[in-house]
């Protein structure tokens, strides 16, 4: 179903023998227009490179490649100024300004950055003058409107206080990285936007910055249906934090009381990357987190007002993973069934045993594991699909970032992968039936942009399909903005209906299938491509 | 009150730059070659060991526990895929030993493969109430998609052992999985009558609570849960014995840690000792240090406490410790001076 599409990106993380702990978590990627031609592209984040003690910071900038014709990639990293030689790990993309143009936030081992859209394939770092001064480990970032001014603040994963003269061994006595339990958590970041390109931080208002925690993945949605923002964060070996938004300004953290902090079992689980996704189909987002092996990665499923359920074992997603450290996840529809599937993207963080044939084996070959993908199944649940899944699933790396969008424009679901010390890899989905599909912009146009955090149900053949508006989830990454609906063999779309940000309903009528649709905001105006 | 430190950090180790190949070639057994990749940085003991168990393997092919040995230090010391091997060895040479097919089958199934299921086979058939096994077995069973077998195992391990907490816990989850919510919930009450309410118990409660739509009470038993501690108490005797043959620094730690939270602080020593004399760190003093103290040999305390010291100068809880030491003998002196380096340092962490 997969093949994968060889793009010039070789990601450095930096190993020299110092088990310096970020070689281990890796780096995120986007999918994004950045110069808004219709064609989206794709931003790699790197490590560093080095060499003894100095880095070759020409070999470690984060890449930008341009989709000029469709399948075809550009490195255009030095014109386009988004080329940073920090420490990269996570990656959003927001537009700030509501000019139509994509801002790019990336969260480093030090000081984050912001870079702004000018619109013509160029950016300019403006972190500091936009008040940006996260200097943790940043981790997983999501822009999102959390207090409804129209303008998208930005909320940053901070993961640990690390200290880089700490030494660990694995148990024949080599040097390895160290794990989480090592270092204490520290808290997340949340910038209010001040709708001048300027942000304010508002962690300790927002009481955001009163939980310390090794956070590593984000998302937001609003959970509990009171039209605010809220967010949910996966942290390493600890409870996860559920943040729900009071409307003013500020958030409480209610994952124990609604049943998302810990697994079925009661216990903190190693949180990594987040997809988010209507699984049972009752329009409200579930959670499904990745996990270290020897857990399984878990989905909490969304039951409303009555909080999350640990729903692993239900839907028989409590077996093969369990052998692998997930990082990178999302829900897809990769057949266009009409029924969501998931990836999971899998390397481990220490050396372990060789799972393939390698007579040379390199540094990273002792970490690399197999990538999963996950077929929904009707009254099953989650089936594993490694035979007719392709290179995304052969392919043996130590893989971190993931993030998926229509790369080629065909309908079909792609994946992009960050490699930790390895290729960046684009897997075009090749599959071949005759299924039908639907992807859809939510645009409003007096912000210029997509509505982040706006749901879309679509109804077809007496069912309906709920997507949330949000590019922010998997690890570290960023997926496309565009929202993709399977219709198996649906002809015929009933209607579309939209609930905006702001808590108001609109629907769309007389869709086309196998189409790329805009919907703009109070218009009922419907563009079709 | 006094602490030990947990600490699994150790420093570098300047001499693991040793790469040997191990071979061992005999008509009736198979080779097992370590690549230089995989011994690179290996510390120099554990290469020792291994070549030591190797060679014995080459001049006894026929010995089980030659095998074996090397099986066990092989496995310890992450290399699985060699060990493997060797356990097989083991398994041949005598078929009635159920730990070889045992050990075997952990490997596997730890990476996930299904070949795990037929050496929780074999092992289970030379001694088929052996109960780790038995849970191991459901456990794989219900890994590998066959949950009605999984079942079947995990009841035979309570007819074994009812108290069985893997078995129990496992039954428990599997019975929620098939909303068998009054089997579940009769089972939670065998694990409290046995005494067995750990953090695993309470998280389960609340989610039959949470079934039985009673959302309070499901949050009081999820409270409950956060309260106590994350660590998993289901341990496994028999694969001590091979946890036994770690000779890396990093094993020589973990049971000395291990002996410590157990109140054993003569083994502690006796596996400090051994690290000390291969490679520490300042916390590996002050554990040394501290056991001394438990046992009442102030002396040995004091002199390694010094050496903590000396190993990092910044070591609170050692200046705080050799204070009280010096309180306790009456040289005030020595327990200003300790107790005002203690105050200097200024962090009360720990105390």
């Amino acid at each position: 179903m997969t093949l994968k599409y060889e793009i010039d990106f070789q990601h450095q993380p930096g190993n020299n023998n110092k088990y310096y702990m970020p070689e281990s978590i890796g780096s995120g990627v986007a999918i994004f227009d950045s110069d808004n031609d219709g064609l989206v592209d794709i931003y790699f984040l790197n490590g560093y490179y080095r060499s003894g003690n100095r880095y070759n910071q020409k070999k470690s900038a984060n890449q930008l490649f341009v989709q000029t014709i469709e399948n075809t990639f550009v490195n255009r990293t030095q014109l386009s100024g988004l080329g940073s030689t920090e420490y990269s790990m996570g990656v959003a993309v927001g537009d700030i300004n509501n000019d139509g143009y994509p801002e790019v936030y990336c969260s480093n081992v030090g000081s984050d950055q912001l870079f702004i859209n000018h619109g013509d394939g160029t950016f300019t770092d403006i972190t500091e003058s936009a008040g940006i001064d996260n200097l943790n480990w940043g981790c997983s970032t999501i822009f999102l409107d959390y207090n409804q001014d129209g303008y998208l603040d930005i909320f940053v994963t901070n993961y640990l206080n690390y200290d880089s003269l700490q030494f660990c061994t694995d148990r024949a006595g080599r040097r390895d990285y160290c794990g989480p339990g090592s270092f204490k958590g520290i808290p997340d970041v949340l910038y209010k936007n001040n709708g001048d390109n300027t942000f304010t931080d508002v962690s300790t208002f927002s009481n955001i910055g009163a939980a310390s925690g090794r956070g590593l993945g984000v998302v937001s949605d609003d959970f509990n249906t009171d039209n605010l923002a809220d967010i949910y964060v996966a942290n390493d070996g600890e409870a996860n934090h559920l943040w729900i938004n009071q409307g003013d300004g500020t958030f409480l953290d209610k994952a124990l009381h609604l049943g998302a902090a810990f697994n079925m079992s009661g216990m903190p689980e190693a949180g990594m990357g987040i997809a988010i996704g209507d699984v049972d189909g009752d329009s409200d987002m579930d959670l499904f987190v990745s996990h270290l092996r020897g857990e399984t990665n878990t989905l909490y499923v969304n039951h409303g007002l009555l909080g999350f359920q640990d729903m692993t074992d239900h839907y028989n997603l409590h077996k093969e993973n369990i052998h692998y450290t997930g990082f990178g996840t999302s829900f897809i529809d990769y057949d266009n069934d009409a029924d969501i599937d998931l990836l999971i993207a899998n390397g481990r963080v220490t050396r372990g045993t060789l799972l393939f044939d390698n007579s040379d084996p390199g540094y990273w070959d002792y970490y690399a594991e197999p990538n999963l993908l996950y077929d929904y199944k009707d009254h099953y649940g989650y089936i594993i699909n490694q035979t007719t899944c392709g290179d995304f699933c052969n392919a043996m790396n130590n893989s971190r970032g993931l993030a998926v969008g229509d790369v080629n424009n065909d309908g079909k679901i792609d994946i992009v992968v960050n490699n930790e010390g390895g290729k960046g890899k684009i897997y075009l989905n090749t599959i071949d039936n005759e299924n039908n599909w639907l992807i859809v912009d939510v645009i409003d146009p007096k912000k210029n942009r997509h509505d982040i955090g706006s749901k879309v149900t679509l109804h077809a053949g007496g069912k309906k399909y709920t997507r949330l508006v949000g590019n922010g989830s998997s690890f570290l990454s960023s997926n496309d903005l565009s929202i993709h609906f399977g219709l198996g063999k649906e002809v015929r779309v009933d209607r579309i209906a939209v609930k905006w940000l702001d808590g108001t309903e609109e629907n769309f009528k007389d869709i086309k299938v196998n189409k790329k649709i805009v919907l703009e905001k109070y218009s009922g105006t419907i563009n079709q491509f | 009150m006094k602490n030990f430190r947990s600490n699994v950090i150790i420093k570098y180790c300047t001499f693991c730059t040793l790469c040997i190949a191990i071979g061992c070639e005999s008509k009736m057994s198979p080779s097992i070659t370590l690549d230089t990749n995989q011994l690179k940085m290996v510390e120099f003991q554990v290469i020792e060991k291994l070549e030591t168990l190797a060679k014995t393997t080459i001049n006894e092919p026929r010995s089980e526990m030659n095998w074996a040995e090397y099986a066990m230090t092989l496995d310890i010391h992450d290399f699985k895929s060699k060990a493997t091997i060797a356990y097989k060895q083991a398994a041949i040479i005598d078929p009635n030993d159920f730990r070889w097919p045992f050990f075997c089958a952990i490997i596997y199934h730890d990476i996930g493969d299904i070949e795990s299921l037929q050496w929780y086979e074999k092992c289970l058939s030379i001694k088929s109430d052996y109960a780790p096994a038995i849970n191991m077995y459901g456990k794989a069973l219900d890994e590998f998609g066959d949950i009605n077998s999984s079942k079947k195992v995990f009841y035979k391990a309570l007819d074994i052992d009812p108290c069985s907490k893997m078995a129990l816990n496992h039954l428990i989850k599997i019975h929620f999985r098939e909303y068998n919510n009054h089997t579940a919930d009769s089972l939670l009450q065998v694990v409290k009558n046995c005494g067995k309410t750990d953090r695993i118990f309470y998280g389960l409660m609340s989610e039959l609570y949470r079934r039985k739509g009673d959302m309070s009470l499901s949050l009081v038993f999820t409270k409950e849960a956060h309260s106590l501690p994350k660590e998993n108490t289901i341990t496994n005797p028999l694969y001590d014995q091979v946890i036994s043959r770690g000779v890396s620094s990093g094993w020589y730690r973990y049971r000395a840690q291990r002996y410590i939270k157990n109140k054993l602080f003569k083994l502690a020593i006796k596996e400090y000792k051994e690290l000390i004399r291969i490679h520490s760190i300042s916390e590996d003093y002050y554990n040394l240090a501290f056991s001394y103290e438990e046992i009442g040999d102030i002396q040995k305390a004091e002199q390694h406490y010094m050496m903590c010291i000396r190993s990092d100068p910044n070591f609170i809880n050692a200046y705080k410790n050799l204070a009280g030491i010096y309180k306790t003998k009456g040289d005030n002196e020595k327990y200003l001076f300790y107790h005002n380096q203690f105050r200097k340092i200024g962090s009360k962490d720990d105390i």
